[in-house]
């Protein structure tokens, strides 16, 4: 009896001393956070992060009057819902998060203060990108400048007023441009990243926006950021750094790519080559199965060669043939849309008439096509997403809108050099007045020709409050030229025979609820004190 | 490194220290028997090797020897049990029948029991020979189950347990066990998602669902040691001895925190004693893809897209000149008058009959040896199975090889080895381009994505770059090969009987295991008429993958048996085991190869070479223990406990327990029961309660803070790769198992001697602590970890009814059934109440997997019924699909998307299988045999995506046959809506796109016939059996017009899916 028990006691003495086996297992390729932040290095790859969220070539047109996809979009023509959660909402956030961690940890590398600092501000660059993404389309919204815990209260706090926002975005900015480097100190190896000059450009982009929507809106303090706008764009302009490129069509090709392409301010990079890839997008593809296509209001808005509208060019005959669409017109439409001829999809083959399946307005987009791209199925261009034009545009929008005229000398400084390189008369105040036209359009028109298809229509009809006249109007395409068109079956037609995508009955801006996004359901469901914005 | 290497080799040093230990201990445990200490118990240890020698020592002075032989009536049977009435002195049978037992006395009473055969008492009276004849008894076939770390008698089993005989995988043209197992077993579901050789997408359920955080797998555990679940598709069906499937807490709770998904317990054959017997068996057949959907003639698909073209408001695509030629069929090309480089192509052979075979094979063969000899038995196995895809060009099989050896040696008189020991090469080929799926995959451009007038080859015989590019990408566009090596041994050491009733194991099982990948993508150039008009794979690029996966496992057990008295038995059960599990992998890549037919990393473009690597480890270490109580057979008792510890979770959380209890009476074992009542043979009640632990959704390392690096940044001019890091998700911190609670109860009965036999069960299963993810506003700005917040609810039932007889002499037949059901309830999952048109998979107070759409009401039939309906789409019109305005706002829509403001959402049932059952007739006749067994699943809903049910989403995907039937005014009962180009807005989620997934299948159906012995041992055979077997030959489905176009075991949101095969084979089983 005693035996078997020593017996158990032994095995029982072994199991315990077993249970001490050593069951810790620690990641054996992975880095860990503790063990990051130790060199310059480690900063700059945690930077690089937030270069990932710079936008692929957008086909956001659609949400406006300029553009129509395949089918009908549910922000142009009224009819979307608020959504359950959102990638507009979220990824802001974790741009914001990202952004907020380098900021906090980056005075904790060892590395001089110019360096942190330097990293500090990149980052301080991109939290402002994301703020303005979430300032546009929401208004106000919460203010997180530091990184949050699980239980931080901020997680529950009511959003911020978008005065506030806009203020935090200035900093940011301020602090950015203030701290980063000019492109020309950058140089080519940090071709990129963000310069001084892109801070100061993003400035001049979100004060213009919310100068014009206070005056149109009629709320806030105009005069206050279209200052900020006009005097962001001067610095830029004032910089040297930047300039237009030769040629129009080539921005959105191979031949816009990288440095020696001064109109670049910030851009998204993709590459490095087909046989090497690293990163890419297939917008050739996308364009030629018809995810943007221009509308006629677009294409109408294009003015002939004498710089005039269609409407009063005496250049200007209606055309009978979808080729004769580009005769004589701003050189930017045939850069903008294809025409019969243009190089097409194979390598053999070239554009005819447009697939009606596809182009169905008449007008398939033509910025980003390459036809090599298009038989890869994968496209390297990069999207230019801020580019030299668009200060001229801002600083001469802005101008206007602060004195309420504009100098012939502020327009040779600005629009007429886009007119030139789109080969269009020049515009001057004589001009307009001989011609009975209207300075303010005209400043709205050359903004909407040269940025087309490039995501700023929307965001132009929201400040100019204009969307609740332009947004409801039937959608058209082409003029349907039936000698060239050889299908006998029905399209939808309006009574003056252009392509109808989507009629008026089907379109809606409800002024009182349009002009501002609607929050994710699920976020105000996290939130109580988030609330949401009106009438959605 | 060193320090695990420190590790591991102090947990073997201890583990020899045991042994050591133990057989220090032999001549100790001798005197203690000599002292009597040890008392008979009233248990047989089956096949047990007492030895003669033994009963020396409990001879009585009285003793007398008995001799005798025990047959089955025609041949001696060996290894039976026999033993002396109410001890435990024994002996078993040699390879003769023959046996020799020393006796207590003349009036002593034989106990002869063997597996398979009634147990019959035997009275010695004075006898000195006693030749005995067994008769065979159905019941006892499932005499001792396998449990966790264990056996039990069945009789005994207070868990809900189903066994699965080898006979019920064996002879049939399965392609791996588990799909074997579909249908076998009560409350086991096995699916499928595809029938593409080697990687069919198998999901294995037991007891429906356990978590709401994906399939919780059963832990699969091969001779007592954990198995990934891969290897239910690369072992050899025909090792199998026997399969366990531990249902409830009370059986699987020995295994703790892996086994909330059930446990799947697989034995593989062993030796025997007796001289070497060989077993050949093979099947040879044929395999052809069912519910292949089939594509429209040429001119009806150009006729379907002019109309749906015209519909749109849109152009024709055809002219009728090229509809005249697609119908005439005499003009397959011309040159295209408007571009000389291509031509016009009118082609009108059906494009999947280019590319797939009508029937394809398959072969098996099967190799075995057993033998053995008291101290020493063998078995050994080879096996090869091959299965040859449906496409006619390039790779497309898989190939098995199995081999085993499996060998006991008794060492010394207690000390006793079995040694297992398996090796498979696993190997598939298949494209280097994904086969099944919407999109991009080969069987989408050939159902769908291509147009049916483009012919795979131009006039010169090249590939036609218009046409579907499956041919060319197969034949062509390179290989994705995957081998995979197993190494896997168990290794058991057993000191039995030094204290009688006492028996220790020491376990070892270890999986070597190597898969190497390797991926070619080759370029393929398309052509027009005069050259290359595109390129497929372009770049080409190589890549190479290898794996290594290595698990130890050690376990040291103690099982102990003993009496008081008579009647009240005790088995203990103590046992630890470690476990290391560690998967390597390394990958390198390189492409723009110079060479497009030589692949090798050395010739790739140095710029683009790429290698990567990941290394996942975790351990666990357990202490585990069981107590039975038997009362006289008629009251069990049973507790287990468990304490599991895991590198998975934060040091200080890292350790929980998980007990369980249950508990049966036998009734028919009481006598005011069984003497009323004498038909019922067995009358058992078992409940059980107890907790089970899940991992499922636990990483690695989620406890700590890691980083995330990418490198598809560019930066730069010239543009170079630029590398990231950042923080993907917070660290889980206080992270732990889910812990399943699970109530059983249970009920067997037998009748008649157990020809007839019935067994019930029902479940709950609690799980309290999901992990659900933590959710915080989105300004939080980075991934949540999951906390241990929600509630499953999950029940359901299971029945089993057997039946077995036979008419006359030689009619023997069978006849079972298996019906099960499992329902649930999300109680808890994180507030999560928003709901959207389709598949809602976590919706807080509902099942999981919920269907939403909308309500239809048939289809327009004139504008002034489309102009007074509620708003739907701008397109709507005549012929479209009507959804009903619910709650009357004029328009059909989500309203706010949550359960609280569904807008005219309805609840359209979840994708859960419901009502599975299986149905087994056997029977034979003077040597014919016939068996049938089918297979099904009673109630199942499933909706295809949109992209399969809509006929022309978009320009260039093309409508197929069945999309024929679509609504005219002639046809108003059409499945489809008119047909229109791009007209998504007739397949918006709704109850018409709710397909029925009952369905019934004839799994197997067998007809054999044994040649009589007389005539094959002439030729030294000893049983020969020549043999039909179908599998999958006939379908009964709910899916009315859509079958053949889908398949009922088609999973939701499916696509494009290699169809599933039909089998037919002959085959031959030789023993000799």
């Amino acid at each position: 009896m005693k035996i078997t028990k020593y017996y158990f006691l032994y095995i029982f003495c072994l199991l315990v001393s077993l249970t001490a086996c050593e069951i810790d297992r620690i990641p054996e390729t992975q880095l860990s956070d503790p063990s990051f932040w130790r060199s310059e290095s480690d900063l700059r790859s945690a930077t690089n992060y937030l270069y990932t969220f710079l936008p692929d070539p957008t086909t956001e047109d659609v949400w406006s009057d300029d553009a129509f996809g395949t089918a009908a979009n549910n922000i142009s023509d009224g009819s979307r819902q608020a959504p359950a959660t959102s990638s507009d909402y979220n990824d802001p956030y974790r741009i914001i998060r990202a952004a907020n961690n380098i900021i906090q940890k980056a005075t904790t590398v060892p590395a001089t203060e110019a360096i942190q600092n330097r990293y500090i501000a990149e980052a301080r660059f991109f939290r402002a990108w994301a703020y303005v993404q979430l300032f546009q389309r929401y208004g106000n919204v919460p203010l997180v400048l530091e990184t949050l815990q699980e239980n931080s209260p901020e997680l529950t706090a009511a959003p911020a007023p978008r005065a506030e926002v806009l203020e935090a975005i200035y900093q940011d900015l301020d602090y950015a441009s203030a701290t980063i480097p000019t492109p020309t100190v950058l140089g080519t190896t940090n071709y990129g990243r963000i310069s001084n000059t892109a801070a100061l450009a993003l400035k001049a982009r979100i004060a213009l926006f919310e100068g014009t929507r206070s005056k149109f809106h009629n709320y806030g303090e105009p005069t206050k950021h279209l200052t900020i706008a006009r005097d962001a764009a001067k610095a830029v302009m004032n910089s040297k750094e930047h300039d237009l490129f030769n040629s129009y069509f080539n921005l959105f090709q191979y031949a816009g790519e990288g440095r020696q392409n001064r109109e670049n301010i910030l851009v998204k990079q993709f590459g490095i080559n087909n046989a090497n890839i690293v990163d890419n997008h297939n917008f050739s593809r996308s364009i030629e199965t018809g995810a943007l296509n221009g509308t006629k209001s677009l294409v109408d808005s294009y003015l002939m060669k004498d710089g005039l509208p269609i409407t009063k060019s005496p250049l200007y005959k209606a055309p009978t043939s979808s080729v004769e669409v580009y005769a004589n017109r701003d050189e930017r439409l045939a850069a903008t849309f294809f025409k019969r001829g243009d190089p097409y999809i194979s390598a053999t083959s070239t554009y005819t008439i447009p697939q009606l399946q596809f182009h169905r307005t008449g007008f398939g987009t033509r910025k980003y096509f390459d036809r090599t791209d298009w038989s890869n199925q994968r496209s390297f261009i990069d999207r230019p997403i801020i580019r030299y034009a668009e200060i001229l545009l801002i600083y001469a929008e802005a101008t206007f809108e602060l004195q309420g005229n504009i100098s012939d000398a502020d327009l040779d400084l600005t629009i007429n050099l886009l007119r030139q390189r789109a080969n269009v008369a020049k515009l001057t105040n004589s001009f307009v007045t001989a011609n009975g036209l209207d300075m303010r359009e005209e400043i709205r028109r050359e903004r909407r020709v040269e940025l087309a298809m490039e995501g700023f229509r929307y965001w132009d009809l929201i400040r100019w409050k204009t969307a609740e006249t332009e947004l409801v109007k039937p959608v058209l395409g082409m003029y349907y030229f039936r000698n060239e068109f050889t299908s006998t079956a029905a399209v939808q037609l309006n009574p003056e025979g252009y392509l109808l995508l989507q009629g008026a009955q089907f379109r809606r801006f409800d002024p009182s609820r349009d002009y501002l996004w609607p929050l994710p359901i699920n976020e105000q469901a996290l939130n109580p004190n988030l609330g949401q914005n009106p009438n959605w | 490194m060193q320090r695990k290497i420190r590790q591991i080799s102090s947990c073997l040093v201890l583990y020899g220290l045991l042994f050591n230990t133990v057989q220090g201990q032999d001549l100790v445990f001798n005197k203690a028997k000599n002292s009597k200490i040890a008392q008979p118990t009233g248990t047989i240890q089956l096949n047990s090797k007492t030895s003669n020698g033994n009963n020396n020592q409990l001879a009585a002075p009285v003793a007398i020897t008995i001799t005798g032989r025990i047959t089955d009536g025609n041949e001696g049977l060996p290894g039976v049990t026999v033993l002396e009435k109410g001890t435990s002195n024994g002996t078993v049978t040699d390879t003769n029948g023959n046996f020799s037992l020393n006796v207590n006395g003349a009036a002593s009473v034989l106990v002869v029991s063997f597996i398979g055969y009634a147990t019959q008492e035997v009275a010695v009276n004075n006898r000195t020979t006693v030749n005995i004849q067994l008769a065979p008894d159905a019941k006892s076939l499932e005499e001792v189950v396998v449990v966790g770390y264990g056996t039990q008698k069945k009789e005994n089993l207070t868990g809900a347990v189903s066994t699965v005989s080898a006979e019920a995988i064996q002879n049939r043209p399965i392609s791996n066990v588990a799909t074997g197992l579909q249908g076998v077993a009560p409350g086991l579901n096995v699916t499928r998602t595809t029938g593409a050789p080697g990687d069919e997408g198998i999901n294995i359920q037991i007891r429906g669902v356990t978590s709401a955080n994906g399939n919780v797998n059963p832990l699969i555990v091969v001779d007592g040691v954990a198995s990934p679940g891969v290897t239910l598709q690369t072992m050899n069906p025909n090792d199998i001895a026997t399969i366990s499937v531990l249902k409830d807490a009370a059986a699987a709770s020995i295994y703790g925190a892996q086994a909330a998904g059930g446990v799947i317990l697989i034995t593989t054959k062993q030796g025997q004693n007796g001289k070497v017997v060989f077993d050949y068996s093979t099947q040879v057949g044929f395999d052809r893809a069912i519910n292949l959907p089939q594509r429209m003639e040429t001119w009806q698909e150009a006729e379907y897209v002019n109309y749906a073209y015209a519909q749109a408001g849109q152009g024709r695509y055809y002219t009728d000149e090229e509809i005249g030629y697609f119908k005439d069929k005499t003009t397959p090309y011309i040159i295209n008058p408007a571009d000389t480089n291509n031509y016009l192509y009118y082609n009108s052979e059906s494009v999947i009959d280019q590319v797939v075979r009508k029937t394809t094979s398959m072969q098996t063969h099967n190799l075995s040896a057993r033998g053995g000899t008291e101290k020493f038995n063998f078995m050994a196995s080879l096996g090869i199975y091959d299965k040859q895809g449906m496409f006619k060009v390039g790779p497309d099989k898989n190939n098995r090889y199995n081999g085993r050896l499996n060998v006991g040696a008794q060492l010394t008189k207690h000390l006793s080895l079995d040694s297992r020991i398996a090796y498979t090469l696993y190997e598939t080929e298949t494209s280097s381009n994904s086969v099944s799926g919407n999109g991009g995959a080969l069987l989408h451009f050939l159902y769908r994505n291509s147009r049916n007038r483009y012919p795979t080859f131009t006039p010169e015989g090249r590939y036609n770059y218009q046409a579907a590019q499956t041919y060319a990408e197969l034949e062509s566009g390179g290989y994705n090969n995957y081998n995979r090596n197993f190494f896997d041994g168990v290794f058991t050491l057993r000191l039995a009987d030094v204290v009688k009733g006492l028996q220790l194991r020491a376990v070892y099982g270890s999986q070597y295991r190597l898969g190497d990948r390797e991926i070619f993508d080759r370029t393929v150039e398309l052509y027009n008429r005069t050259g290359v008009a595109s390129r497929l794979n372009n770049p080409n690029f190589y890549q190479v993958r290898n794996e290594l996966d290595r698990t130890s496992n050690l376990q040291l057990l103690a099982d102990y048996d003993f009496s008081i008295g008579t009647k009240n038995s005790f088995h203990l059960l103590g046992g630890y085991q470690y476990e290391d599990i560690r998967g390597e992998w390394v990958e390198t890549r390189t492409s723009s190869l110079v060479s497009n037919d030589l692949p090798s990393l050395i010739l790739g473009d140095d710029q683009t070479k790429t290698n990567n690597q990941g290394v996942g480890t975790y351990a666990f270490q357990s202490v585990f223990g069981r107590f039975n109580y038997n009362y006289d057979g008629k009251y069990l008792l049973e507790a287990t406990f468990r304490v599991d510890e895991s590198s998975r979770l934060a040091p200080g959380l890292r350790v929980k327990v998980f007990p369980s209890a249950s508990a049966g009476w036998n009734l028919h074992r009481e006598s005011w029961f069984n003497q009323p009542m004498p038909f019922f043979s067995e009358f058992k009640l078992r409940g059980s309660w107890g907790t089970l632990g899940n991992a499922q959704g636990i990483g690695n390392y989620d406890y700590l803070n890691l980083l995330t690096r990418g490198n598809n940044l560019v930066l730069g001019s010239p543009e170079t790769r630029a590398t990231y890091f950042y923080q993907n998700t917070v660290p889980a911190t206080e992270l732990s198992w889910e812990t399943i609670e699970t109530f059983n109860g249970g009920l067997d009965l037998g009748f008649f001697n157990n020809k007839l036999q019935a067994s019930a069960d029902y479940y709950i299963k609690y799980n309290r602590n999901m992990l659900t993810p933590l959710q915080l506003p989105a300004t939080f700005g980075v991934g949540t970890p999951r906390i241990n917040n929600g509630e499953l609810k999950s029940w359901g039932w299971e029945t089993e009814l057997r039946y077995r007889n036979k008419l006359g002499n030689s009619f023997n037949y069978s006849v079972a059934l298996n019906v099960s059901d499992n329902q649930n309830e999300l109680t808890k999952y994180a507030g999560n109440r928003v709901i959207g048109a389709g598949l809602v998979s976590l919706l807080e107070g509902f099942p999981l997997n919920t269907m939403w759409g909308y309500q239809t009401a048939g289809y327009f039939t004139s504008a002034d019924e489309v102009q007074g309906w509620a708003f739907q789409d701008s397109r709507a019109g005549v012929g479209d699909v009507k959804y009903v305005d619910l709650n009357g706002d004029n328009r059909i829509n989500v309203g706010k998307g949550t359960i609280d403001d569904h807008g005219d959402l309805v609840f359209l049932g979840t994708t859960q299988a419901r009502y599975l059952f299986g149905i087994n007739l056997a029977m034979d006749w003077k040597g014919f045999d016939l068996s049938i067994f089918a297979q099904g699943v009673g109630k199942r809903n499933f909706m295809p995506s949109a992209d399969v049910l809509e006929p022309l989403p978009y320009t260039w995907q093309m409508p197929m046959t069945i999309h024929s039937d679509y609504w005219t005014p002639e046809n108003p009962d059409a499945l489809f809506p008119r047909p229109y180009l791009g007209g998504r807005h007739n397949y918006l989620a709704a109850d018409k796109w709710i397909l029925n997934g009952k369905y019934m299948r004839l799994k197997n159906i067998q007809v054999g016939y044994t040649v009589p012995a007389v005539l094959t041992q002439k030729v030294r055979i000893s049983r020969a059996r020549v043999f039909f077997t179908g599998q999958d030959l006939l379908t009964i489905s709910g899916l009315g017009k859509f079958q053949g176009y889908l398949d009922p075991e088609n999973q939701n949101n499916t696509g494009s899916a290699y169809p599933f095969f039909s089998t037919a084979a002959l085959g031959l089983n030789l023993t000799f």
